[in-house]
């Protein structure tokens, strides 16, 4: 393992060049910044009515209804994905980023050709001469940093992300099956039919482990992965079942079992590999859901009443609800539900053509990403950081400690729910996000290398006077509201006389600490 | 499921984690002096166990006839045996993991509250921790409080200037303290801070406060406590505590090390009055394990904790009570795996020189079938009854339909 630096900043004993405290400065700047806060009372009156003011300083008609798709759909504004999307459009550009194997990735393949390990076997993982299995989660944690950042395939990275936390397994219940799962099912079926997504996850030892099922036998079922595969899985905690149903259920995956580490070594079989344990599954009568079902099915009973789960009307409606609220807003329509849902039935459950049909022009333009935003993850945060700087020389392994520090590592929820799709959790956590803004643009965050010659090097010599109107359009795509963008750039006219380094470095701290930039 | 901790991560995140505070200390300067708004502020220390700890290992119903044969290789032992439990009653037993806060149920410090839970049925982790966090039981919330829960209500109905009220020592806040105001998670309240260079970091830090003034209030209202608190937490001098009385926190230990932060915390006397340390993988549908394992390995880490916190607080334990909680029991019978399954009741437990403790306040009837709902411990008390009368009693809670909507609670005699 690489030990981590002894330093935030790689500033020796943490000497960083503080100068000394300047009361007038900071009165002076306190006091004429007020004034500019208070000019626009609309935006304070739309604030309380629970929106982004929507006054005159803040017409969304300066935002470019593609950016809206650019925010949602991705990890962030990035200059050059932005540029494609401009000259495809919204059409053509989703079209072809619901095709994700044609879309050539080669910035984001020469980063993941640093982890040689990457194709294989899980026991030949397992076997690694170097790297316990703990040290392949942390370097696939960092692939993931790296994907999310570079990929041209964006929308199937953020696909990706949604079962990631649909079907969430804590990383080091089994670190080396976690790994496996995201490669062999997540990824590969992302895009795909909900059924066969659904059936792999079950299948695998992976969601097994996680949830027990190895451990569910006939006379002693377990219970924990037939409970979560309804609530969580498909037909949603308000679903159509009963606490028999989920008892019932778990007799179905009775003898249901993979491949261990053990097992692979000393009998036979691929690690992580499904396994089907005749003498422990129970052979007898059992309804789940109103289906009687005599127990005669062995195996094909559990995978008959996952597509029967798949298949159910309950399922279209919590997967399609959690899926418009992940890329169109925490609040959607009953009526852009209700079109989704109606592609998943006329597609049997493909997962590209529902999405296609949630992130339509229409859709995007009913959500108003710009009055009605959604709080970005920590994750996103970090990642929409480095794709507004288009920076990717990055110290990925000592990335992941920022991850924890901002609150989401990434794999390593520990509750099968997944991280949490709502504002209340994150929202409650910024200060992270602002002590990392408020030391990125001096070159104190030693794990992203970014050097204040870099920042300046973005601001394409725009003199200060011009710093945030030119940050907001090449590095935000004009996202930020123009209050905000004025306020900053006031706090930047009255403080800074030159275009210091400590001036750079500040206006990149506006900019990410904003209030927008925890937006999307 | 298994919610094992890879010890070498978490040890590398630790260093990791000291490093980053010591760059960031240079820049910070306190802006204002902290005034203690609420000397001898009451204190409630919610520890809540995730995952549905089991209530009948915790505190082992041994003098029960039918026990041990619901836990052919899973019951404890009763009091005198080999690994055998500690007796609080003749009839319950304590853990012997949890041998640390044994004298302190001698001492009338600790009270057991056994056969409580929620009476809502669910047996699914999410939907039992969301019920008794909102405490919006059998009623649905009414508009604008989904997103509240009992802590939190009771807080906001109190009026309270004290900018750092509550402190949940989470990476993420809880549904019990939604609400509160001045309320935030803090992973480690000793690193919550802002860097940058020193000479503008007041004009930074107003000028946050102006641009988060007119930003969505799900995000403006966290973010204005996030400055308040920054500034509040700047003059405490983590680092430099020294526990009290001889306490010795386990080494290691995130729990504990957590547990030294509250104390910290109370100790400074800054008007802090609700704290919530989370401890999860309390879901042991496999390998519980009586004398060995992991169930046996977080009761210690537990106990042992909440014994050095307790010590080290000594007298001012008269204004602290920890309420430890989980979501539910586990099934009565064990299952194939040497685990146990979700079930309904279980137990909870109060330390605090104001609690009324040495006692197992319970309704218990057998483990006969008769006695039993579906294989499961009736819940027999309401867990409301518990944090009722704690709110009442200790938090200035006056009208408790706040916190607890649509429920008479009836007090246990929990609280002196």
């Amino acid at each position: 393992m690489q030990q981590p630096k002894a330093t935030l900043g790689g500033q020796g004993e943490g000497h960083a060049p503080f100068s000394p405290p300047s009361r007038r400065t900071f009165l002076r700047a306190a006091s004429a910044l007020a004034a500019t806060a208070a000019l626009s009372k609309t935006a304070q009156a739309a604030q309380s009515a629970g929106r982004l003011p929507a006054g005159s300083d803040l017409d969304p008609v300066g935002i470019d209804p593609r950016l809206n798709l650019m925010q949602r759909a991705t990890f962030g504004f990035r200059a050059v994905d932005w540029a494609d999307l401009e000259s495809m459009g919204h059409a053509a550009w989703l079209d072809w980023q619901l095709n994700p194997a044609a879309i050539p990735d080669a910035q984001c393949d020469a980063k993941l050709a640093l982890y040689p390990w990457r194709n294989d076997s899980p026991i030949q993982m397992a076997n690694h001469a170097t790297l316990a299995p703990w040290e392949l989660l942390w370097q696939y944690q960092q692939m993931r940093l790296y994907r999310a950042t570079l990929s041209k395939r964006q929308v199937f990275e953020r696909v990706v992300e949604f079962w990631t936390d649909h079907f969430n397994v804590y990383g080091h219940s089994e670190s080396i099956l976690k790994i496996e799962e995201d490669r062999q099912r997540l990824r590969p079926l992302a895009l795909g039919k909900f059924r066969d997504l659904l059936i792999a996850t079950a299948k695998g030892g992976c969601m097994m482990e996680f949830l027990d099922n190895e451990s569910n036998v006939v006379g002693a079922p377990n219970e924990n992965y037939a409970r979560e595969v309804m609530e969580l899985h498909t037909l949603g905690v308000t679903g159509p079942y009963t606490e028999q149903d989920v008892r019932e259920l778990a007799r179905c995956f009775t003898g249901w079992n993979y491949v261990n580490l053990w097992v692979a070594q000393n009998i036979g079989g691929n690690y992580g590999d499904f396994r089907f344990l005749s003498q422990d599954h129970d052979y007898g009568p059992k309804t789940v859901l109103g289906q009687f079902l005599p127990g005669t099915g062995g195996v094909q009973e559990g995978e008959n009443m996952l597509a029967f789960l798949a298949d159910h009307a309950s399922t279209r409606r919590f997967v399609c609800t959690k899926l418009c609220r992940w890329f169109l807003g925490y609040e959607v329509s009953q009526a852009i539900i209700q079109r989704a849902e109606n592609t998943w039935t006329q597609t049997d459950g493909l997962i590209r053509e529902v999405v296609r049909t949630i992130l339509s022009p229409a859709n995007l333009s009913a959500a108003k990403p710009w009055l009605h935003p959604k709080v970005k993850r920590p994750h996103q945060w970090m990642i929409s950081v480095l794709r507004s700087l288009d920076h990717s020389d990055v110290d990925a392994g000592e990335l992941i400690w920022s991850s924890h520090y901002l609150g989401q590592p990434e794999y390593l929820c520990h509750s099968p729910q997944g991280y949490l799709d709502q504002a209340l959790p994150w929202a409650s956590r910024l200060q992270p996000r602002w002590l990392y803004s408020s030391v990125l643009g001096h070159g104190w965050w030693s794990s992203i290398n970014l050097t204040t010659a870099d920042c300046r090097a973005r601001l394409g010599g725009t003199p200060k006077a011009q710093w945030m109107r030119y940050m907001n359009q090449h590095l935000c795509g004009g996202w930020m509201p123009q209050h905000e963008a004025n306020l900053c750039q006031r706090y930047l006219d009255l403080v800074f006389s030159a275009e210091t380094d400590q001036a750079v470095g500040e206006a990149f701290e506006l900019l990410f600490s904003s209030p927008s930039f925890q937006l999307f | 499921m298994q919610q094992q901790r890879t010890q070498p991560v978490h040890q590398a995140w630790s260093n990791r984690h000291r490093a980053f505070a010591q760059l960031a200390a240079p820049s910070l300067q306190p802006t204002g002096t902290r005034s203690n708004l609420a000397p001898g502020q009451n204190v409630l220390v919610l520890v809540f166990l995730r995952g549905g700890m089991d209530g009948l290992s915790l505190v082992a119903p041994y003098g029960d006839p039918d026990y041990a044969a619901h836990r052919p290789t899973q019951a404890i032992p009763a009091p005198g045996s080999i690994g055998g439990g500690l007796n609080l009653n003749g009839f319950f037993a304590l853990h012997p993991a949890a041998a640390a806060l044994y004298p302190f149920y001698g001492q009338g410090k600790l009270a057991v509250v056994h056969t409580v839970g929620s009476p809502d049925p669910t047996l699914s982790h999410f939907d039992a921790q969301n019920r008794i966090e909102s405490a919006y039981i059998g009623q649905l919330p009414p508009p604008g409080h989904e997103a509240t829960g009992w802590m939190g209500r009771h807080m906001a109905a109190l009026v309270n200037n004290v900018p750092l009220r509550g402190v949940v020592l989470e990476n993420t806040i809880t549904l019990a303290a939604a609400g509160a105001p001045g309320t935030l998670p803090m992973p480690d309240p000793a690193e919550f801070s802002l860097s940058g260079y020193q000479s503008t970091i007041g004009a930074r830090r107003s000028l946050l406060r102006m641009l988060y003034d007119r930003t969505i209030p799900a995000l403006a209202r966290p973010a204005i406590d996030t400055l308040e608190a920054i500034d509040y937490v700047q003059g405490i001098d983590f680092a430099g505590y020294v526990p009290q009385n001889g306490a010795m926190y386990p080494s290691g230990s995130d729990f504990a090390h957590r547990l030294l932060r509250a104390a910290t915390l109370i100790r400074e006397d800054v008007g802090v009055e609700f704290i919530e340390i989370d401890s999860g993988g309390w879901d042991d549908h496999d390998g519980l394990g009586a004398n060995v394992g992991p169930f046996y390995d977080r009761v210690q880490d537990l106990a042992d904790s909440l014994a050095a916190f307790a010590t080290d607080l000594g007298t001012t334990m008269n204004r602290v009570t920890v309420v430890v909680m989980s979501e539910f029991g586990r099934r009565v019978t064990e299952n194939g795996s040497q685990g146990v399954d979700h079930g309904r009741a279980g137990a909870m437990l109060l330390l605090g020189n104001r609690v009324a403790g040495g006692q197992v306040v319970h309704d218990w009837q057998g483990l006969t079938p008769a006695d039993l709902d579906d294989g499961s411990l009736p819940v027999r008390i309401d867990y409301r009854d518990v944090l009722a009368e704690v709110l009442a009693e200790q938090m200035g809670c006056t009208n408790l339909g706040i916190p607890f909507p649509s429920f008479a609670p009836t007090f246990r005699n929990l609280i002196q």
